[in-house]
């Protein structure tokens, strides 16, 4: 009686296999499911991404409040779905370089024209932390809008395979937001960013020093001496958030001095390998600079005219460090790079001689 | 028992084992959050001396603050960073 029963058992399974079988390998049922699975995983990540975002506004918000902005929502709605960059045309590349550096220019200075209408007068510095405020809360917002488009495109059309892929991307996505949302942080109350260790390095090379004065708008020159060579320093006008222009600068200065310079050291933080380690200070030849292309070409133009030996030093670290405040493995990682920066001016500058070195990065926090 | 079903049954208890292990692992695993302090390092200009403090707001490096008080000279901040402290 037993052993009938349990082949019984033995029989539904063995239909039950054939017909998962069935089902697995010649419907598009299991690919339904998985739609579905992966939908509902984007949509949870989607809700974190949605609460960065509202976490992310009222920050700006609160920030442009103590500020003394009337109507900051208003101000702010104003800029996250504005102040867009059409790429000019790429299939003819000449003069790409002089149309890109006019349009970043025009953007930058519609930007800057509708921030002092707001803000009134305000320091220089404020005002580009405010600047890069409203611009990390919009990079935040297109994150959260590109998500959701992707969603909605793979779920209209049935497109499993990029909803998965969609799935898949979204634990990096969400670390990336939550790194953007995290720097609000740093730019609101003026702390260095691991992306500041380029200007850092440059403050170290001035002694904390004053600088000589602004050779563009928004980047400073100092002049020091180290071991009796003539050590000019580039480096973005802080401590509010804020890049420069490190390339038209370093022209400017290079044109100066007529060409006489024996060598150019960029100095900057790298995106490292995941197989690489955090803090890693690296040399190597090249414009170290992550640039979109007119400030990059800029120093390798000027470099070359003048055949300027051109050399990079770097600092390893991640996207979420990056955007992080600075932490002491990153700031003792920037230590070993301003040492590295010694010893290439003292082995390859003779002295009596002139050397320019650019700290390229964002120099909130740092003067 | 028959034992091509207590088989069935050991492979479906396997499997479902073998899904499951990584996200119990995950969760089992998952470390506390770090204490962490924001600190600014002060370093005399002329003698070098230099002093840890916890960070002020309006803080930022080239900042002149106070005097040293080794030789009185000026005082500036060289670095501002986040320390990481062990938890407890």
């Amino acid at each position: 009686m037993l052993v009938e029963g349990v082949d019984n058992i033995v029989s539904y399974l063995i239909v039950l296999l054939f017909l998962a079988s069935f089902i697995m390998n010649f419907t598009d049922i299991p690919q339904r499911i998985q739609l579905q699975r992966y939908s509902s995983f984007v949509r949870r990540r989607l809700y974190q991404l949605e609460e960065l975002e509202v976490d992310a506004r009222r920050k700006a918000v609160s920030y442009m409040s103590s500020l003394g902005v009337s109507e900051p929502a208003k101000v702010l709605e104003g800029f996250v779905n504005n102040f867009f960059l059409i790429r000019p045309v790429e299939l003819e590349p000449i003069d790409i370089i002089r149309r890109y550096k006019h349009l970043i220019r025009t953007r930058e200075s519609s930007v800057r024209d509708y921030i002092r209408t707001v803000l009134g007068k305000v320091e220089r510095s404020i005002q580009y932390s405010v600047e890069t405020v409203l611009e990390v809360v919009s990079v935040i917002r297109l994150i959260n809008k590109l998500v959701r488009h992707y969603l909605e495109l793979g779920l209209k059309y049935n497109n499993w395979i990029l909803v998965m892929q969609l799935a898949i991307q979204m634990p990096e996505i969400v670390e990336l937001t939550k790194a953007y949302a995290n720097s609000l942080n740093a730019f609101t109350s003026g702390i260095p960013i691991g992306d500041s260790v380029g200007p850092l390095v440059a403050k170290m090379l001035s002694k904390w020093g004053e600088p000589l004065r602004e050779v563009v708008e928004g980047t400073d020159l100092y002049e020091v001496e180290i071991e009796g060579r003539r050590v000019y320093i580039i480096k973005a006008s802080g401590p509010g958030s804020n890049v420069g222009w490190p390339g038209e600068a370093l022209e400017k200065v290079i044109e100066e001095v007529g060409g006489s310079v024996d060598r150019i050291i960029t100095v900057d933080a790298a995106l490292k390998l995941e197989s690489e380690e955090s803090g890693e200070v690296a040399y190597g030849t090249g414009a170290a600079i992550g640039d979109i292309g007119p400030e990059k070409i800029a120093i390798e133009r000027v470099a070359s005219k003048y055949s300027i030996p051109l050399d990079a030093v770097v600092v390893k670290m991640s996207e979420m460090e990056a955007l992080s405040p600075l932490s002491k493995k990153l700031y003792e990682a920037a230590v070993k790079a301003y040492e590295e920066v010694l010893r290439v001016i003292r082995d390859k500058v003779r002295e009596g001689n002139r050397v320019v070195v650019v700290g390229v990065g964002n120099t909130v926090g740092v003067r | 028992m028959d034992p091509l079903l207590t088989a069935l049954l050991i492979l479906s208890a396997l499997l479902i084992l073998t899904t499951l292990l990584p996200w119990i692992l995950a969760f089992t695993r998952k470390p506390g959050p770090a204490r962490e302090e924001l600190v600014s390092v002060l370093r005399c200009s002329k003698c070098g001396y230099e002093e840890i403090r916890k960070y002020n707001k309006g803080d930022y490096v080239g900042r002149p603050v106070g005097s040293c008080p080794r030789d009185g000279s000026r005082m500036v901040i060289k670095a501002i960073y986040v320390e990481t402290l062990p938890q407890g």
